[in-house]
């Protein structure tokens, strides 16, 4: 009898660990899909998908970062598969959460390579100058098929230049556009209805809301506070940019000299002010205005806070529905990040400004089987009506020029395109060997929002801008030095 | 018997020789592509900085050791902490995770009712992936929904609870870590253990019970010297995981390891060389060669030790 219920026990036990960890490859149904793939033939466990047959015909192998699901690359792979470009092709997708980090070891490798890596931000640019990736340049060269324009014409701003790097003293375009990015402040609609609560446009205005929030008994904000500073850095940024401008914020990308992280002076004045807002907003009032337990949560978590109306906002990007739409029952917006005072603006007022965050890029290993089958179906995702099909079944905007006013899309989706459209996109880009060889960032030091929010009684936003300038004085010479010189 | 013995040298001669070499090739081409080649390799890389416009390794002497000497330095820096926790996990795993191993392994060797349960129990942390032991470990401390936050608050302890949560707080994060540690970690050397205990000759121990051998006095005088090379083996695996632990941190505390002093050396080569591309390889390897001039002798000497307090009895 012992026997027995030990073994009862045991089975109960195993079956729930197994049933915990285990999978099973099941059929996508046809929303995981993004619709139909009438027209061809797809194995999920392989990831393959041609039209007819394969025999006879050449594989183009992807691997994609997943944050934005699968049904946009399928659909784009049916769509390239049954127009008469792709009649010589078929695929094998491949959606892996951790291609970004595991690139590089691939690349390295040089074995079982994909012939397009879709791959969020990452030092692709080492890749290149290690001689491990395709030239991109007659990609960029190329005509967009069925369009009369080239793809270069077609790509918006930053990025028309951001792919290009140098590589045994030749610069050629080494990555192609992907996705773009919209961040800001997420917030629950449904209870800023409920409570009669309005979208702030001011950061004065956003310190009475939190106020506000408090008073009905409800948490303003939660955060992620053990990914990349608590994705702080999507309003922080985005205040630095308003309070010093783009071109401030590309000199400072330049790491001409120290001076760029001088707090006295732009750029680095704007930093420290962005630092003050923030530390006097959030970090002075943590404990009223963010969740308990914030500072542990990752992003999945800090979203199921958010979904549970633990929070009435949270810092986050167009990515939050696709990523924890399941859970989110709520009505969700995008609110633009509100204003500063002293803005920059223009004749049409305050500039309006959106950090993408990190830019998220295709790239095209030099060993690929396929290098240009690879490139015909990265031209082929230019034409307007596959851009559209993108922003239709991933919420995200791609950077290129197409009316995203035609995309059918979420209420939600569609408040974060309006700030898109209405904005100038800004993300990390250098060329200077101190940036792309890892030697010196956008903060250095540590990451400033989860050490202020850390050490809110030892740590003000200008000590810790005084000590980041001071490191990077400190070892200038030796950063300099050990890239060869800038 | 002439004719045997003819056959027999025959056979050594050439077949066994044969047999001996293709034996020995493979763990020979193993230790000479996986240990010579890298260790060599990562010997040199310490020695190299990548050269981003030529796309070269070039040679740059000792300047990787001074970067690193100077990134010690630095304040703020996350590295000295990084030190301490990657020796704080030796001695938690030697001095904390193996005792209560054994005591443990002891109890369910001594016929406890349900042992058997209790063993699979135990056992049960160990075959899970760490990716969902972590989850599950961070969820159930979550400081807004976890279930042992709202447990104290409910029984009026919330004042245990850091506003930050368990692994967002400083002084409570590393804690955490150790915690889960010991909690995935104690069902595998309990299994190992117990293993080794069911060996033990029932005879000495029924002779002894004779003598008046109480069960203290057995633990301490008869099971603990005669498993003393499986508690060996456990203690120098400890020493192992001074430079190599990396994936508990990066999991439970993420990008705040940095922020709430989570930092171990290997944690820190991991960030270096796998997400900060081909230009800090050379560190990561500078890093790695100063861990294996400290861990050698720490090896080293942690097998004297063990042998000579816990020498391996044969029955």
């Amino acid at each position: 009898m012992k026997k027995f219920v030990s073994f009862l026990i045991a089975a109960v036990l195993c079956v729930s660990v197994f049933s915990l960890t285990g999978c099973a490859v099941q059929a996508p149904t046809e929303e995981e899909n993004g619709g139909s793939l009438e027209g061809v033939e797809f194995t999920p466990k392989t990831g393959e998908m041609y039209a007819g047959t394969k025999e006879g015909k050449t594989a183009i192998k992807i691997a994609y970062a997943t944050g934005y699901k699968d049904a946009w690359i399928r659909q784009a792979a049916r769509a390239f598969l049954l127009d008469p470009i792709g009649k010589d092709y078929y695929f094998v997708l491949t959606g892996d959460s951790e291609i970004t980090t595991g690139v590089s070891s691939k690349l390295e490798s040089g074995r079982g390579l994909s012939d397009i890596y879709m791959i969020l931000a990452s030092p692709w640019y080492s890749y290149a100058a290690n001689d491990k990736l395709a030239s991109l340049d007659d990609l960029y060269e190329m005509q967009i098929p069925g369009e009369d324009g080239k793809v270069i014409d077609k790509i918006r701003g930053t990025w028309k230049t951001y792919g290009k790097t140098t590589n045994r003293g030749e610069e050629h375009f080494y990555s192609f556009p992907w996705n773009e990015n919209v961040t800001g402040i997420v917030y629950n609609k449904t209870m800023f209805d409920k409570y009669g609560w309005k979208v702030p446009t001011t950061v004065t205005e956003l310190k009475e809301l939190c106020e506000q929030i408090v008073k009905d008994g409800e948490v303003p904000f939660v955060y992620p506070g053990n990914v990349g500073g608590g994705y702080w850095d999507f309003v922080g940024t985005n205040w630095w940019l308003q309070y010093s401008g783009i071109d401030k914020l590309n000199e400072f990308m330049g790491f001409a000299s120290p001076e760029v992280y001088n707090p006295d002076i732009e750029p680095g004045l704007g930093k420290k002010n962005m630092l003050k807002t923030f530390s006097d907003l959030i970090v002075e009032n943590r404990t009223k205005y963010t969740l308990r337990g914030s500072a542990s949560k990752d992003h999945l978590k800090a979203q199921v806070s958010f979904a549970q109306r633990e929070a009435a906002m949270i810092p986050d990007g167009v990515w939050i529905e696709k990523e924890s739409g399941q859970v989110i029952t709520d009505e969700i917006r995008m609110m633009r990040v509100p204003y500063v005072d002293g803005a920059k603006t223009d004749a049409n007022g305050v500039i309006n400004v959106n950090y993408s965050g990190q830019p998220d890029m295709s790239i095209v290993p030099k060993e690929a089987d396929n290098v240009e089958g690879a490139k015909k179906f990265l031209a082929f995702m230019c034409r307007d009506d596959m851009l559209k099909q993108y922003t239709n079944l991933t919420g995200a905007p791609r950077p290129f020029d197409y009316d995203i006013s035609e995309c059918k899309t979420t209420p939600f989706v569609k408040s974060c395109l309006d700030i898109w459209a209405s904005s100038v996109t800004w993300f990390e880009n250098s060329t200077s060997k101190l940036w792309t060889a890892n030697k010196l960032g956008k903060f250095q030091t540590t990451n400033p929002y989860t050490t202020l929010l850390a050490n809110a009684d030892t740590i003000t936003a200008s000590s810790w801008c005084s000590s980041e300038y001071t490191a990077v004085k400190n070892s200038w010479d030796d950063f300099v030095s050990s890239v060869g010189g800038i | 018997m002439a004719v045997l013995t003819k056959a027999k040298h025959k056979r050594n001669s050439k077949s066994d020789v044969v047999f001996i070499c293709v034996m020995l090739s493979v763990p020979l081409l193993h230790l000479a592509l996986f240990w010579v080649y890298i260790n060599v390799d990562t010997v040199f890389l310490s020695f190299k900085q990548f050269d981003m416009n030529s796309g070269q390794w070039v040679w740059n002497g000792f300047r990787n050791y001074e970067h690193l000497w100077n990134e010690f330095r630095r304040t703020g820096s996350v590295l000295p902490r990084a030190l301490v926790n990657s020796f704080s996990i030796f001695l938690w795993n030697d001095f904390v995770i193996v005792p209560i191993s054994l005591f443990f392994a002891y109890v369910l060797y001594k016929k406890m009712p349900m042992g058997g349960v209790f063993k699979i129990v135990f056992f049960l942390p160990s075959i899970i992936s760490a990716v969902v032991l972590t989850l599950v470990f961070s969820f159930m401390l979550d400081g807004s929904f976890g279930f042992i936050p709202n447990m104290l608050k409910k029984i009026g302890l919330e004042r245990l609870v850091p506003f930050d949560g368990y692994l967002g707080d400083k002084g409570t994060a590393w804690w955490m870590v150790l915690l889960y540690g010991l909690w995935s970690g104690i069902g595998y050397n309990i299994v190992l253990v117990s293993g080794a205990m069911a060996r033990i000759p029932q005879d000495v121990i029924e002779a002894g019970k004779l003598d008046g051998l109480t069960m203290w006095r057995e633990l301490f005088s008869v099971t603990i010297p005669m498993i003393g090379s499986t508690i060996g083996t456990l203690l120098l695996l400890g020493t192992t995981v001074i430079f190599t632990y990396f994936l508990q941190p990066k999991l439970l505390l993420g990008s705040n390891a940095e922020i709430v002093g989570g930092y171990t050396i290997a944690l820190y080569i991991v960030n270096n060389v796998r997400e900060a591309g081909t230009a800090q390889m050379a560190m990561g390897a500078t890093v790695g060669v100063l861990c294996a001039l400290v861990g050698t002798p720490i090896a080293f000497g942690s097998r004297k030790l063990i042998d000579k307090f816990l020498p391996a009895y044969e029955y």
